[in-house]
């Protein structure tokens, strides 16, 4: 049975894109067939982060506006990463001219775009032999999440330790995930290596996080110098398989990949 | 009155009538479930999936009883939301788009 994951945040910076596209990449090594979905009309990324301006003939945007199928905008990307299975990515259009044009859209438009993302996962079963989708969304509340969100079976929350971020994700979740009765996991970032050196300061750290949430905590995934460092146009967890972050991630996958619906 | 002043006075009147689309309906759109009352949401949001449902098909959804799904429809179609037909013997809940 096909599943989707939304990967969602409060604010803009968690390293959401980062997380989505490395957490696909490891999924499809582990030999699934995966799409990954940008839903972030606003600041579309994932076609820098998997430099597929040649690639990328058609765009979600297309889809959602009903001129274009599915299969003309996923991009496979499978041979050029190497992957046991499928990598199908599909990009929103970076074109200021589109961006603008998806900040117009009225409610009408929003219901059908509902209704497509909705039935994005069975079709993408049906017609490439997808299993997991994977959805990159925009922070916060507007359209274009919310929809994913509400199409999706689990959500994935991206939060720092900032007191910011944590109040907005509290927020969010008592505004939009429990009336919309959605599951959602939080995933820490960025957290800065001294609060949890120590035994003392890891369960601290866990305890606290855990109070502010009844939602699971799925990881705590440390600030690492090397990765800011690294460049943005590679997949990370398959050049540096040994790194501690994309061990993190492989335990999140695994997570997802157990996970019943 | 010359055909020209006929023309250029049906193009003013055209632009102030609403186009018959959008007239008189609510959009099930996030923003708008998210407004419902809580008891309405699960029953809208599946409405807007199906397209064309009937409160069976709801209730097999959301695993209330069919009794339920049929006031939460009919409170839908009175907030202009949904609409209502017959087809046969069966009644027909349809987003109004």
């Amino acid at each position: 049975m096909v599943k989707m994951i939304s990967i969602h945040s409060s604010r803009g910076g968690t390293g959401k894109s980062l997380i989505s596209s490395n957490i696909t990449a490891i999924l499809a090594s582990n030999g699934r067939n995966v799409a990954l979905l940008d839903f972030d009309f606003r600041a579309p990324s994932l076609l820098t982060i998997f430099q597929a301006k040649k690639n990328a003939k058609n765009w979600i945007n297309n889809y959602l506006d009903g001129k274009a199928r599915l299969e003309e905008v996923m991009v496979d990307l499978t041979d050029r990463y190497g992957t046991k299975g499928k990598l199908f990515v599909g990009f929103a259009n970076p074109a200021m001219e589109a961006m603008r044009e998806v900040a117009r859209k009225d409610r009408k438009w929003q219901m059908k775009a509902l209704r497509k993302v909705m039935s994005m996962k069975e079709e993408l079963a049906d017609r490439l032999g997808v299993d997991m989708v994977i959805a990159d969304t925009s922070p916060g509340v507007q359209y274009s999440s919310v929809n994913v969100i509400v199409s999706s079976d689990v959500s994935i929350i991206v939060s720092t330790l900032d007191t910011l971020d944590l109040e907005g994700v509290q927020r969010m979740i008592e505004d939009l995930y429990v009336p919309f009765e959605k599951k959602a996991y939080i995933l820490v970032n960025k957290a800065r290596p001294h609060m949890f050196v120590s035994d003392k300061g890891r369960t601290t750290l866990v305890k606290d996080i855990s109070s502010k949430f009844s939602q699971p905590l799925i990881a705590i995934i440390p600030c690492y110098c090397d990765l800011l460092l690294a460049e943005r146009i590679s997949l990370f967890a398959l050049d540096h398989s040994d790194h501690p972050f994309t061990w993190a991630l492989r335990e999140v996958a695994k997570r997802l990949e157990t996970l019943t619906l | 009155m010359e055909t020209r002043d006929l023309d250029s006075m049906w193009k003013e009147l055209r632009k102030v009538i609403p186009p018959v689309d959008d007239f008189g309906f609510e959009s099930l759109d996030v923003m708008t479930l998210l407004s419902l009352p809580d008891h309405l949401r699960k029953t809208a949001t599946i409405a807007n999936k199906l397209g064309k449902v009937t409160a069976d098909e709801i209730a097999n959804a959301t695993k209330r009883a069919r009794a339920v799904e049929s006031g939460y429809l009919n409170q839908l179609v009175r907030m202009g939301y949904l609409k209502k037909e017959r087809s046969g013997r069966k009644v027909l809940f349809s987003v109004t788009s």
